[in-house]
């Protein structure tokens, strides 16, 4: 704390000012949760799509618990020869002529079946489990990989930035979606095999692993030039003149002044993640089959839009809710805690 | 001026080159089991494989598979190993129902944006600037493949007011069934650009309104309209474009993958739609290949389009 108050003293050792003039939000750490916990509280927008965000987490959550105690089936479990009483009468689950059942509105194929005879309600839950895990570990590895590129650019400079900016560049040449099909394409079949770790080609874990990387640039670029204007703030130059370390600098002075920044992105990163892990997997490219997910359950009901509409509507309708739910919420805590959009500022003038 | 052109070409074919090996990478160098295995894709024989090695070189150094791969992309012999269809071909046959539907949704994608961007910095914070604001958040949320295969059957099959999907060319059906077909596609692009562009062009042109060139031209007695058009407008409207130049090339270069393929338009992108749904290798290397060149190129253009209009680019 001493190296805050510290005045500012004599301008860097001969270091001239950065090119990159990001402005750099305040820093006041310790109140952005709080700030952004009160601008959700108190605007409509926030409240509902928090409500929204724990609905649908909570019931992603119960998916076991529906599987097991309520449907009495699991995700990918085939009823295609069974038979449940339905008003007293026995039905088949799939019809001879291969048509599902519809919704039953009982505890047992509540949205009805598809074509396998899977209980689509259990199906969803767990698809919905599947996607969030995924987007989850993709955001927390955009996060990571973005502060990490963005910070070393952005503090060291010289060609260590140039190195990490070109990589940058080449990266967003390529139209990410096409990037992620043919990350997801390329990887589908043999899994990755680093040696000592293997992840076969169906593991969510490859998903995760596709959409978390080709998003870094999206973090990476705003912090590399927040951290530019930040390195030569007063008082990263007080904790200079003390003989502090880059690491001590990087960890104690720049880091916590990146809250904002992250706190900004992470709602957007993450409704962008769920988005390209729904069209991942609606084209093939994502979550493998039978392995159920927001975008293969909307895949599988276009097939079959016409005789159950109802398989196409609710899933899409719950990823919209979700990803609606993520932006308002990153609208409402950009507003709080970035009203003068400096890390929109920093995403724009980045070269 | 000639200067800046051959400054900018050169880095262009070096990002290109980039490119190229960016996607080499992807599909040869991640480790994951054998890549002649993987580009024969599903099922497989032994012999089919071991000639896809020997065809692509993968028993030979990186570079000359490097190679192999410009060489087979480039010279019209690429082929699908799963159902022996010739790469390049059906791209072209792809290429001018793709190029009608970036057409149309770029124009959209152009004026909505413009329209909504100035409705909105005009009267900054009224009802208008925010119900374009919730228009814009929604837009980006909803999937436009769940968005899009719903309008197709409840609109199209169902209601009939458009043509459920499909493509109709101009020699076919005249201008008028061509963009009839396109015209639900293409919205649905464009909806979701159009919140964005709106956005940014919003805070441009509240930025430029405020600026020292536009008081000046206020004080000369200028007309509103005029002020806004001439002079603050076309400022205002760079960032903008640079974003809408990369769309199009997105688009055009099959980045319309989720359109295409619901609104069955049997473009660029549904090709890479269906080949990826079949893990079909060689046409997705080759439509990522494509797809990050006609972006690198449209990117160059762009910057010498705007280093013409504006000299301080040059510099």
């Amino acid at each position: 704390m001493a190296e805050a108050t510290q005045p500012a003293g004599v301008p860097a050792s001969g270091t001239p000012a950065p090119a990159a003039t990001a402005n750099v939000p305040d820093p006041v750490a310790a109140g952005l949760w709080r700030a952004s916990w009160r601008a959700i509280k108190s605007s409509w927008a926030g409240r509902l799509s928090l409500l929204t965000l724990v609905l649908i987490v909570a019931s992603s959550l119960a998916a076991p618990l529906w599987a097991n105690h309520v449907a009495d089936s699991g995700p990918l479990t085939n009823h295609l020869t069974d038979q449940i009483r339905l008003n007293g009468e026995l039905t088949d689950v799939v019809s001879f002529e291969g048509i599902p059942i519809g919704p039953t509105g009982q505890k047992r194929f509540f949205l009805g079946a598809d074509a396998n005879g899977r209980d689509i309600m259990v199906r969803l839950l767990y698809g919905g489990r599947n996607s969030l895990q995924i987007s989850l570990v993709a955001t927390t590895i955009t996060l990571l990989l973005g502060t990490l590129f963005g910070l070393i650019a952005g503090f060291f400079r010289g060609w260590v930035d140039s190195v990490i900016s070109r990589g940058l560049d080449i990266l967003q040449s390529t139209p990410i979606i096409l990037l992620g099909i043919a990350l997801g394409v390329a990887t589908a079949l043999g899994g990755i095999n680093l040696g000592i770790v293997k992840i076969p080609g169906d593991s969510l874990f490859i998903p995760a692993l596709i959409i978390g990387v080709i998003q870094t640039v999206y973090v990476a670029r705003p912090l590399r030039g927040i951290t530019l204007s930040l390195r030569e703030r007063p008082f990263v130059e007080a904790a200079r003149s003390q003989g502090a370390t880059n690491m001590r600098i990087i960890r104690r002075e720049i880091l916590p002044n990146l809250g904002t920044s992250l706190l900004v992105l992470a709602p957007i990163i993450f409704a962008q993640t769920v988005s390209y892990e729904a069209a991942l997997s609606f084209l093939g490219a994502g979550v493998q089959p039978p392995n159920p997910s927001w975008g293969t359950l909307i895949s599988d009901g276009l097939d079959v839009l016409v005789s159950a509409p109802h398989l196409t509507i609710i899933p899409g309708a719950v990823l919209a809710a979700m990803v609606l739910s993520l932006n308002l919420l990153g609208d409402v805590v950009r507003e709080a805690i970035d009203p003068r959009g400096m890390v929109a500022a920093a995403q724009k003038d980045e070269h | 001026m000639i200067g800046f052109i051959i400054r900018r070409l050169a880095s262009m074919v070096l990002v290109l080159f980039a490119v190229s090996v960016l996607v080499f990478a992807i599909f040869n160098i991640i480790p994951g089991g054998d890549p002649a295995v993987r580009m024969a894709g599903k099922n497989p024989t032994d012999v089919q494989i071991e000639a896809i090695r020997k065809e692509w070189g993968f028993d030979k150094p990186v570079t000359t598979q490097y190679a192999k791969m410009i060489e087979k992309t480039f010279d019209g012999q690429l082929i699908s190993y799963s159902n022996r269809e010739n790469v390049l071909e059906r791209i072209k046959e792809g290429l001018p129902r793709t190029l009608s539907l970036t057409f149309w949704s770029s124009l959209f994608m152009l004026v909505g944006g413009i329209a909504l961007g100035m409705l909105s910095a005009l009267r900054p914070n009224s009802f208008a600037d925010r119900t374009i604001n919730a228009i814009a958040v929604v837009g980006i949320s909803l999937p436009v493949f769940w968005i899009g295969g719903l309008m197709s059957y409840y609109l199209g099959s169902k209601a009939g007011i458009i043509p459920a999907g499909g493509y109709v060319s101009i020699s076919e059906g005249g201008v008028l069934d061509w963009f009839w077909h396109l015209l639900a596609p293409s919205l649905a692009i464009s909806f979701l650009f159009i919140g964005i562009y709106s956005r940014v062009l919003r805070g441009d042109l509240l930025d430029a309104l405020r600026a020292d060139y536009v008081r000046t031209a206020e004080a000369k007695g200028l007309s509103k309209r005029r002020v806004v058009v001439r002079h603050a407008l076309r400022n205002a409207l760079i960032p903008m474009i640079t974003l809408w130049g990369l769309d199009v090339a997105i688009t055009l270069g099959g980045g319309a993958v989720l359109t295409e393929t619901v609104f069955d338009l049997d473009g660029v992108g549904a090709y890479l739609a269906d080949s990826t749904r079949s893990l079909d290798v060689p046409p997705v290397m080759a439509i990522t290949l494509l797809g990050a060149i006609a972006v690198v190129v449209m990117n160059a253009i762009i910057d010498i389009l705007y280093a013409y209009l504006d000299p301080r680019i040059r510099l």
